[in-house]
């Protein structure tokens, strides 16, 4: 059975909260769109939208913040599409394979073990990778159920469909992966 | 369902997700941390952005509207005249003239219609007297 989330002290205020939420956000944003500043924003807009609903009661704020940043992650995809369907001579993709494929610009310098960071680093960039090749819903049930740990029923709630459809997806991204990313096999 | 070959798979990715999040830098983490204190630090900025965001749409929508507006509108209707047309005013007086003179002289069409209609002589070709006429 998959890991949740590390459990955070329940947010007393949406400040503490966006503290205790923003860094796996970004990191889940990052992998999902590859790119360092467009995740940044991603997670911006998705905190200023949930400032919206900070009347609600906290134990809310989780499932309906990663469904907004789901939202926007999504905005994102659709945007790049079009812009690579429109002005696809003009506008470079965001990001090329080629531009993080070591990964070594994101790699701290102080970190104790550089060879475990750097393996960590590739392989989250050959996952952005193929996650970006993935079916919308797919991706976006990996991204909640794997790498952000929400359960079945808050992955569901997040993605505003049932259990049996969270399975679903997730098997088939699964699948999929399997046949791209090598360590998968 | 997940074989357990997936679930393997996906558990040695999340522990490499939670080492990568571990490890993000300092810079990114203070960028996150400025642009959170930056933004709670306008309690209205939701509702400005909000409404920052609707402004395009909104523009684009309303002059999408008025421009529907414009187009599906019927022509221009020309009103008739107040008044009558011409034609009808000219017979509405010729009546109104015909019927005026009947009423002032009725003796005159009285004795119009007693007398015997007379040989207006335009039946016979008309004679010239030529040594007059030259």
């Amino acid at each position: 059975m998959l890991d949740a989330a590390p459990a955070a002290v329940a947010a007393r205020s949406l400040d503490e909260f966006f503290a205790q939420t923003e860094v796996r956000a970004f990191c889940l944003a990052n992998v999902a769109l590859g790119d360092r500043e467009e995740a940044l924003d991603c997670v911006q807009d998705a905190m200023e939208r949930m400032l919206g609903y900070r009347d609600r009661p906290a134990s809310e704020w989780t499932p309906l913040f990663w469904s907004i940043l789901r939202r926007r992650l999504t905005d994102r995809y659709r945007r790049r599409a079009v812009q690579q369907r429109l002005l696809g001579w003009l506008v470079r993709p965001a990001n090329d394979q080629d531009d993080a494929a070591d990964g070594l610009d994101a790699v701290p310098d102080s970190a104790p073990d550089p060879m475990q960071r750097l393996d960590d680093e590739r392989a989250m960039t050959r996952l952005s990778h193929a996650l970006r090749h993935l079916p919308t819903r797919q991706r976006e049930a990996f991204l909640l159920r794997v790498l952000q740990g929400l359960d079945v029923a808050s992955t569901a709630q997040a993605m505003g469909c049932g259990d049996g459809s969270v399975k679903t997806h997730l098997s088939r991204a699964m699948a999929t992966l399997r046949t791209q990313l090598e360590d998968w096999r | 369902m997940i074989s357990p070959r997936d679930q393997h798979n996906a558990e040695c990715t999340q522990a490499q997700f939670e080492r990568h999040c571990a490890a993000l830098d300092a810079g990114t983490r203070q960028a996150l941390r400025a642009r959170r204190r930056a933004l709670l630090a306008s309690p209205s900025s939701s509702a400005q952005g909000a409404w920052r965001r609707l402004l395009p749409a909104g523009a684009m929508a309303t002059m999408m509207a008025i421009a529907g507006a414009l187009w599906l509108a019927p022509p221009p209707v020309q009103t008739p005249p107040a008044t009558y047309p011409v034609s009808t005013q000219a017979a509405l007086a010729m009546a109104e003239e015909s019927a005026q003179t009947l009423d002032d002289d009725p003796d005159f069409y009285l004795w119009l219609a007693s007398e015997p209609i007379a040989d207006s002589g335009f039946d016979a070709a008309p004679q010239f007297d030529k040594e007059r006429t030259l």
